[in-house]
This record gives structure tokens, sequence and C-alpha cells, in this order.
């Protein structure tokens, strides 16, 4: 949402279609269970920055090497921008990468944001981050870093100081990759949850977030509907893996009665 | 900002590699000559980044400060330069922000998200504290991570096409944000002034307060007081001035409070102190310089429901998705600290505080006015405004550095009209005020 919504205020997205609720400057990349939530690139027109969530919210999948490699070369062979969100990656159990940087290449093409949100339980102490390569140039030449230092230094004054010092204790800690572990349990309880009533579901396995589809239904519920993501959420609704175990575990004993 | 000496000119970008200016223009201006291989993105930059002239001002202090310390490593470098407070924090709002910080260690204490607007309880706070008796409510106080970064979310919310009016000197961020936002139009070189701002000229002869029948009308008129940089405290009849000015032309006033602790007699703490003002005026303040948050990173910006568009739309109904969109809020434990500088044992301590600067404030407006320079300020900000006539801020800046190992602030880093200006930050330990008093009275 925060990729379109921020488009739409800066001026870049143009008017929007009432029926679909799109935006008529932003280019789709429809992920759905028939391409396996990864999108057809040769359908895909060139636009400047490619905004790609992997691990996604909301849909959980975890784009593969191969993917990756795909994306980074759409962009080279369009010389467009990669934003990468990584914000879900320490949530991977497989092989898929956990940063673009993990494809060569990537450093020219892509910038990558992350945060401590969803790594560290951050979502009240606010500290993330953004890297942005020396290699990355514009069309002219000049490095996207530089301007974007100034945009630091002008709009922004730093990270509070207190955030920061937590933000290092969390990573020299083993203590939260175990929050971490909790969490993917709650989302294997879900999941199963949804499977043994029979539903599709889709997620859960890379990523803290569960898609649900209800094919040909409107996905407003007591979740968050999935068309608050898009059109292509219209039939999905998304379940967080985030809480206390008591509450998953009582969340799936009324989930099964639901049905 | 023109500085003195293209050649000696530097300044660091963002991996601390040090080019002078010519150099930087050689290497980013030069045609492909065949020998660069380097792979380049087809994603023009934007234009309205190529119109900032230099980088910003205090990074670019900072960086000479650095050079500085290089050069003479056995100096004492004492920075009366970028205005950063000194002074630890009351041990009251200290322990808040670390009790907060381990109550998030705890399963009834942890907690995630909080309202993007900030916590009720230091909305309700500041709107006691600083608005008491002038109509501002707690839903009206946008709680922040610093009046820097409001400015910026402000410039958002305005977008491209708004015409603005700011003081010339002044800090510099409602400027550079402008540019960068693409409301300013193109730079004309040799005044560093932007085509489409309104620079209101503050100087001695107007005491600092500008010829508003001498202002075109814009959409916006950026107004801090106490100032930044010269340290003038707007009167109650000037503020009514201005309000009127911009009832007559329609304008939205953005009025930076951010020093308005430091002043010392009767004029207004804030805009809404002026009847009418909450029909015209967003007001943004920082608990920077109030409670020593400068790293802590706190702010608020005041939106008043009564303020609208010319369509009627509510103002504070954008603002308010502009803080949900980009933004999430300021950190649960900056709040807490907030929280705390404000209640009763806290506001006392954080008081005095503000009096030691102040303090510190005197001690060198006596030392300049001893040495027979004109110096303005000091009396209700924690800034000193220094002239030099005939003289080029930058010049001025590297001598006094050079012979006395001070670094200051050259007046042209805030507009044209500081060309022959000094600013000299009163933040610092008490020691290092009486050192630099006695250096400079030596200096001259």
């Amino acid at each position: 949402m925060a990729y379109i919504d921020s488009s739409v205020i800066i001026g870049q997205a143009g008017d929007v279609e009432k029926e679909s609720g799109s935006y008529e400057n932003i280019k789709y990349m429809k992920c759905e269970p028939k391409n396996s939530f990864f999108p057809d690139l040769s359908k895909t027109a060139r636009t400047d920055v490619i905004f790609f969530c992997s691990l996604n919210n909301p849909t959980g999948h975890a784009a593969s090497r191969q993917q990756l490699e795909q994306v980074v070369r759409f962009a080279q062979e369009n010389g467009s921008i990669i934003v990468y969100d990584s914000a879900y990656a320490v949530y991977i159990s497989d092989e898929s990468p956990r940063s673009i940087y993990e494809i060569p290449g990537a450093e020219k093409v892509a910038i990558e944001v992350s945060s401590f949100s969803k790594i560290a339980g951050f979502t009240g102490v606010r500290l993330g981050w953004t890297v942005v390569p020396k290699e990355l140039l514009y069309s002219n030449g000049f490095p996207v870093i530089n301007d974007f230092n100034r945009i630091v230094c002008t709009c922004f004054n730093g990270a509070s100081r207190i955030a920061q010092a937590g933000g290092l204790a969390s990573l020299s800690k083993e203590a939260v990759i175990s929050l971490i572990d909790y969490y993917k349990e709650n989302a294997e309880i879900l999941l199963e949850t949804f499977k043994s009533m029979g539903l599709r579901v889709y997620g859960g396995v890379n990523a803290p977030y569960l898609w649900v589809h209800f094919p040909s239904s409107n996905s407003w519920n007591v979740f968050v509907p999935g068309s608050g993501f898009g059109p292509a959420g219209k039939e999905f609704i998304r379940v967080t893996a985030f809480g206390q175990r008591e509450n998953i575990l009582e969340a799936s004993r009324r989930l099964r009665s639901f049905l | 900002m023109q500085p003195e000496s293209d050649t000696t000119f530097s300044f660091a970008i963002s991996t601390s590699i040090k080019l002078g200016r010519p150099s930087i223009r050689k290497i980013f201006t030069s045609q492909d000559n065949g020998n660069v291989t380097s792979y380049r993105t087809k994603v023009a930059r934007n234009p309205t980044l190529e119109r900032l002239q230099y980088n910003y001002l205090f990074p670019e202090i900072s960086a000479r400060e650095l050079e500085h310390i290089k050069k003479y490593p056995n100096a004492k470098v004492i920075s009366l330069g970028i205005g950063d407070t000194t002074e630890p924090l009351p041990d009251v709002v200290a322990s808040s922000m670390a009790n907060y910080a381990h109550s998030l260690s705890t399963r009834t204490g942890y907690r995630g998200y909080g309202a993007e607007q900030g916590s009720k309880e230091l909305r309700k706070a500041i709107a006691e504290t600083f608005y008491k008796d002038m109509g501002i409510k707690d839903t009206e106080v946008f709680v922040s991570d610093g009046a820097q970064c409001d400015i910026s979310r402000l410039q958002l919310l305005f977008g491209s096409k708004m015409s603005i009016a700011v003081q010339d000197p002044i800090f510099p961020a409602y400027i550079d944000s402008s540019v960068i936002i693409g409301q300013a139009g193109d730079v004309e070189k040799e005044s560093g002034s932007y085509k489409n701002i309104q620079y209101m000229k503050c100087e001695p002869e107007n005491s600092f307060f500008p010829d508003l029948s001498k202002t075109g009308r814009t959409d916006v008129i950026f107004f801090c007081s106490p100032n930044n940089p010269t340290g003038h405290a707007a009167s109650r009849q000037q503020l009514e001035q201005v309000v009127r000015f911009a009832q007559e032309n329609g304008s939205i006033i953005v009025y930076d409070s951010a020093y308005a602790v430091y002043i010392s007699d009767e004029s207004p703490r804030s805009i809404y102190e002026i009847p009418g003002a909450e029909k015209v005026a967003i007001e943004v303040s920082s608990f920077s310089k109030i409670a020593g948050f400068t790293g802590v990173r706190l702010g608020w910006t005041v939106v008043p429901k009564e303020l609208l568009y010319s369509n009627g739309f509510p103002v504070i109904n954008d603002f308010n998705r502009i803080v949900c969109t980009c933004f999430n809020g300021a950190s649960r434990i900056a709040q807490a600290g907030g929280l705390a500088s404000l209640s009763k044992e806290g506001f006392k301590a954080v008081i005095s505080l503000i009096d030691y600067y102040k303090e510190n404030a005197e001690i060198l407006l006596e030392t300049f006015k001893s040495m027979g320079l004109r110096v303005y300020g000091g009396v209700n900000a924690p800034y000193l405004w220094v002239h030099f006539p005939g003289s080029n801020s930058w010049d001025v800046f590297g001598e006094i550095l050079e012979k006395t190992h001070i670094i200051t602030v050259p007046g042209s880093g805030f507009g044209p009209a500081g060309k022959e200006f000094i600013r000299v930050t009163a933040f610092g330990q008490r020691e290092n005020i009486l050192e630099a008093s006695r250096r400079l009275r030596s200096f001259l």
C-alpha cells in the first residue's frame, strides 16, 4: 500500500480508474496463484522504478534466486531502478535469497529497504535502513547515493540514538531469532488450520502472513481484506501470524468452527 | 550561499571522500569519452535535486571542523557552530526512557505500533503546556520525530505548485525542502536566490522584522520566531501584522517556534497568542532545544481544525493522511521522555538547562560587545548574530577558525542577507563558552 499511496502523493500516479481502483500511470504486476505469485515480466512495460517486495506482503511469496535473476535482468535491460523491500527476509525458511544483492549485478540496479520492525519487534521503537550502492548511477552518471544522502540530511535528522542503541544490541544477540521462530510457529499453526478447513492458502511458510483464497467472493471480513492491497487481492484475505500463542490457538479453534 | 574561493571550498560526499568543487564538476558533467564503462541506469536524476547549490549547510560545517582538527590535532577546537545542545538530560527524563525501554521486554509492557499522530497523553501534555488558553486541542497536535522532518512533511502536504516566502536570513531547511519538492524554480547564480521564492529581508535597518508591504503574495509564509539565525523574537504587534498579512492574502503561515522557550521578554511564544491565527497558521516546534532531544528525536506540529483550503477542505485531514502514509509515529521511547520532560519535575529541570544556555548567551553577548562589534540576538534565543560590515562571511568564518580554533557558522549559509554576518551558538559547556570568550577577546 505504501508504495502506491506515496506515489500518488508525490504526483507520479495520475488519475484513478474508479471501477478498478487502479492508477493510470502505475504498472501493476499481477501476482496470483496462476503464476505462483511471481509476475510475468514479459508482459510488464518499462518503468523507471520497480517496487519489489520479497518476502511479499500480503501474499507471503518469497521469490527464488532464478526469479530474482529475472527481475535484475529485466531492470538492466530497461535501465530501471529496483526498490527491493526485504523487511520480512528473516522469515525465509528455504534457500530463497534474503537480499537482492545476492544476485550479481544488483548493485548497479537496486536500492534495498528493510526494517527492524518485524525483525526485532521494533514497530513502536522505529528503526529501519535503506541501502544505496555506490555503483547505482542515474542516466547522466550521477551517483544516486549522493542525492539520497542529500535527502537524508535535509528532510530528516537521523533515527533516535536510543532506537539505534537497541538496533545494535539486537544484532549482537541470539534473542531476536527465537522471537522470529515463535512467529513462524504461529504461521505453521494457522497454515495447518486453513488447510484442514480445505481452503486454498498461500504464504505462511516464508512469511508471517497467510494469503487465503475465497474464490468468487468479496474480501471484507474480520481480517484484513485483500482488496486493501490492490485489485488482485479482491478474493483474498490476509491473516497475520503475529500474536500471542494463546490467541493464535484460540483463533484456530474459532476458525475451524467457522466454515 | 557563495563560498569565497572555489579552490579552497571542499565538501564531503556521503562516503567521506573529499573532492574540491572543480573536480566534482569534472566528474559528473563530462561527456562519455568511451573510456567510461560503468553501467548507468536510464533513470533521469530528479531535476529539483540538481537545483540545490551545495551540500546542506550543517554537514558542511561538520566537514570543515573535521578538516581543521586534522590540520591542528593538538588544538582544542570549540564548536559554537552547529546549534546542538550539550548538557546531559535531567535524570527524571532519562530514567523515564530507560524504564520505558525496559518495559518493552516485559509481557505486560510490550507495545507495537503506536498511533501515527502520537500518544494521546503526550498530545494532551503538549497542548496544555504550550497552548494553554489558546484554544488548541490535543487532537490538533501531531507528535513527530523532529521539526526538520515535519518541515519536509509539510512540503509534501503543500506540493510542488505552492509559492513560498521565507525570512532572509533563515535556517536553510525551508528553502532546501522547497527546492527539493519543486516549488522554488531555478537559482540565480550570483545571488544564490531562487526565482520562485519571496525573500523577506531581515536586517539591522528594519530591526530584523521584514517590511510586509514590500512582500508579494505567496501561498505559504515560513516564519521562524525567535529567529534562527538572527535571534530576533517578533513582538505581539509584529505578529499581528503577519497574521493580518496572511488573512488579507489568504496565505498559510508555517510558524516555527522551536526556540520560544528562550524568550526573556513579553514577546509571544506561539502564533496562536494572536487572535485569528488558528484560521491561517500551522505551528511547528521541537523538543530538541527545549529538552536537549537533538539525538532523541521528538517534535510536533499543530494544525488547527479551523485552517481550511480554498475549497473548504480542512488542512488537518490532509496532514493526518501524510502522517499516516509517509510516517509511522515517533518512537514510543522518545515520547515517554517527552512526557517526562513536561511533567512538573521534568519541566522544572528542563527550564534550568535552558537558563544555563541563556547565561552562556549573556557571556558571549558581553564578549562581542566589549570587542566593539555589532552583535544582535542572544537575548531571546540561543544564537548571536554578529555583524562584520563589508566582509564575506566564509572569510570571517575561516579566519576565526584559523586564529581561535572556534567553529561558527558563516551567515551566507542562511541566505543572501547573511553575507556579512557570523552566527554563534550559545549551546556549550560553560568552561568552553568562557574559554571561547577569552580567545575571541584576543582575536581582534
